[in-house]
């Protein structure tokens, strides 16, 4: 059954339809509300409220793009609301200028082993700024277009390419820096 | 004629290639990295949450859209009758009476039947 059937169900009164889509992006969402929230417990509070008010708002889903990305919407901003409330201040949105682009060379890959690479990626996930982490994982975790991911947060396509080269170049540096024994060929 | 003053700017191939593949390799590692445990089910405890919530309502949906034009509506089927069919008090006559003659009733209708119609078709077609 598509997403678009399923909605046509609970709008026609079947309320128990919705969880086909709560059981197929329950998952995804709590990756990405754990990337802007970085706390477990609140992560799948989000996810709840996120559900709930797709629910209540779902007649207001009028099919122009996919649910994925209407319903990772409302989990972005959710997210983002939560985390400045918990601060209390709103999220510093720090640019740095670096047309230089970033990524890790497949030789990297090949160099250190998978569980390492594992564990670097969840403990540099947690400790990068939400501003750079949601965006990091709406392209790698959620494997959305960059449309899309102009569409879910509202960023202009140019800050979202920052975001995600500069994503790169911390989770670089920081394999690097863990993993000293890498062979880094000279160019 | 090559611009020996962008050569930052012009990516080789074999970047090209190295950042695609990079990209490929990056993005399995991080869904294996970050996904969730599969034991992590909570469709018991939102379902729980969404049975409690008000469920979706697309005519709501629709009033709160359309709201201002509803307004304006109303407000238009008040004041037309009242302008075309209200007796204009004559200042000798004690009295006067607001009736709505007989000859009214297929304006009435057009209106009525206009504005549904539109409200209709507009929720079907959102």
């Amino acid at each position: 059954m598509t997403d678009a059937e399923i909605i046509n169900r609970v709008l026609s009164g079947n309320k128990q339809a919705f969880s086909l889509l709560v059981a197929a992006y329950q998952t995804k969402a709590l990756t990405l509300a754990r990337s802007i929230v970085h706390d477990e417990h609140l992560a799948e509070d989000l996810v709840q409220d996120s559900f709930v008010k797709a629910f209540t708002s779902l007649a207001s889903f009028k099919g122009g793009s996919a649910f994925s990305t209407w319903f990772y919407r409302i989990v972005y901003t959710t997210g983002l609301n939560a985390l400045q409330k918990s601060r209390r201040t709103p999220i510093s949105v720090e640019l740095i200028e670096d047309d230089t682009p970033h990524w890790i060379e497949p030789y990297i890959f090949d160099q250190i082993d998978d569980h390492i690479l594992n564990e670097i990626i969840r403990e540099e996930m947690t400790n990068m700024s939400p501003t750079y982490s949601a965006v990091m994982d709406l392209f790698y975790g959620q494997e959305c277009s960059y449309d899309q991911i102009v569409a879910i947060t509202g960023m202009p396509l140019g800050t979202i390419k920052t975001r995600l080269n500069r994503g790169r170049a911390l989770l670089r540096n920081a394999i690097v820096r863990r993993c000293p024994e890498l062979e880094i060929p000279h160019v | 004629m090559s611009n020996s003053n962008e050569p930052t700017k012009r990516l080789s191939n074999e970047i090209l290639d190295s950042i695609g593949e990079g990209d490929a390799r990056l993005g399995q590692i991080y869904r294996h990295a970050m996904a969730v445990h599969p034991s992590l089910d909570h469709t018991a405890l939102i379902m729980k949450a969404v049975a409690e919530s008000q469920p979706p309502n697309r005519f709501l949906m629709w009033v709160l859209a359309y709201g201002s034009y509803i307004g304006v509506g109303i407000f238009l089927i008040c004041i037309v009758p009242l302008l075309l069919f209200l007796p204009v008090p004559n200042i000798h006559v004690d009295s006067f009476s607001i009736a709505t003659p007989k000859e009214s009733i297929p304006l009435w209708t057009v209106v009525t039947v206009t504005i549904l119609g539109l409200g209709i078709w507009r929720m079907e077609t959102t």
